[in-house]
């Protein structure tokens, strides 16, 4: 297969002409349209992945197995939604998240970064340690949120998507995603005050 | 103008003047509060993105290849899918459905088709009941008694089995039997 984007091409949103080009490679089973999806979509799945189940591991291993059920679905034409594979992939990604989570194979802990970092605290600038402290704040902020404003935060945020392709995800409309966006941040935001940290808010 | 109407002006002009305040107040409160939560919104979200970009960027450099190679099983062509791919493909699947259908109606209808299985077996079983008559005929079963004794005794006569089916052949060749 051809080299896929690496970590600093990842993510990049295609344009809709390309999308379709790829899309209909992808359904070929060319090598290079995979590379292309995987490079706009790959760690995207993965961050919105690793957010819920935190294990570095398990999330790569949901990220693999999205990405072969779209291949599975591409080749066979069970993707009927054109124009919307964004808000279908990241269905396909929450759903296996969710699956997961109800297993239980969820490895990690809240804190668990912490643990994890500990060793290379010595190795770690003061403003390094200080950014890690922060986002395991937010992480664990989001832990107290309920369902509907944790995912809202995620496809937005971790899966980069648009207000209007979450809209189509969750078939609302892109007035009520906003709003429900907005809450979400005001929840929190009141997470975080209430733990302490809402100075960095 | 009396004084007491300049008295009551001025005096609509202050409390006017209050309420505009006051107004211009609230509104600036409101406004500064519209201002105050969009930059908390932009200040999280900014935040919420840097630790988006952070668990994005958590996997190796090999994230993607890995990637692709759990893929890749999967975006090949399933057989029935390869013998139908493309349009001469579609062409050739779409021939070879019709040529089996007509085939399948040919054979049907053709003239001299064979037997339908319930006369096949018919005509078997009557094949096995002659070729039974024919075994059990009595001039058959003759014939062998017949053909037994004459090795039998030749054999006796010349003590080997080979020359006793020598001799039967060579009665066989004169005709005796």
């Amino acid at each position: 297969m051809d080299e896929p984007a690496g970590p600093r091409e990842a993510g990049v949103e295609p344009g809709e002409e390309a999308l379709r080009v790829a899309l209909a490679g992808a359904a070929r089973g060319e090598e290079r349209a995979w590379a292309a999806l995987v490079g706009w979509y790959g760690r995207r799945v993965f961050a919105l992945a690793r957010s819920r189940v935190r294990d570095v591991d398990v999330a790569e291993d949901i990220t693999q197995s999205v990405f072969t059920t779209v291949a599975a679905k591409l080749r066979d034409g069970g993707y009927a939604e054109r124009g919307r594979f964004e808000a279908w992939l990241f269905r396909v990604a929450m759903n296996r998240v969710r699956d997961e989570v109800r297993r239980g194979r969820r490895r990690a802990v809240p804190g668990g970064d912490a643990v994890l970092h500990a060793g290379a605290d010595h190795d770690l600038g003061d403003q390094a340690e200080q950014r890690r402290l922060e986002l395991d704040r937010l992480r664990g902020a989001l832990d107290g949120l309920g369902e509907a404003d944790r995912e809202v935060i995620e496809l937005r945020h971790h899966a980069q998507m648009s207000f209007k392709a979450i809209a189509e995800h969750l078939d609302e409309p892109v007035g009520t995603v906003l709003a429900r966006h907005h809450r979400a941040l005001k929840k929190l935001r009141d997470v975080l005050q209430a733990a302490g940290a809402g100075g960095a808010a | 103008m009396s004084a007491g109407e300049g008295t009551h002006d001025r005096e609509a002009l202050e409390a006017a003047e209050r309420l505009g305040r006051a107004e211009r107040g609230a509104a600036g409160g409101a406004f500064e509060a519209r201002v105050s939560a969009a930059a908390a919104d932009a200040a999280l979200s900014a935040w919420l993105d840097d630790l988006a970009a952070a668990e994005a960027g958590t996997p190796d450099a090999g994230f993607e290849r890995r990637l692709l190679d759990a893929v890749a099983p999967a975006t090949a062509p399933a057989p029935l899918r390869l013998a139908t791919h493309g349009r001469a493909g579609r062409w050739a699947a779409a021939a070879a459905v019709l040529g089996l259908v007509a085939g399948g109606a040919w054979l049907a209808v053709r003239p001299g088709a064979p037997p339908e299985p319930r006369e096949a077996g018919a005509a078997l079983a009557q094949d096995m009941g002659l070729l039974l008559e024919m075994y059990e005929e009595p001039s058959w079963s003759v014939e062998l008694v017949d053909l037994r004794s004459r090795a039998e005794s030749v054999s006796d006569a010349l003590g080997s089995p080979w020359q006793a089916f020598e001799a039967v052949s060579e009665s066989l060749a004169e005709g005796a039997l």
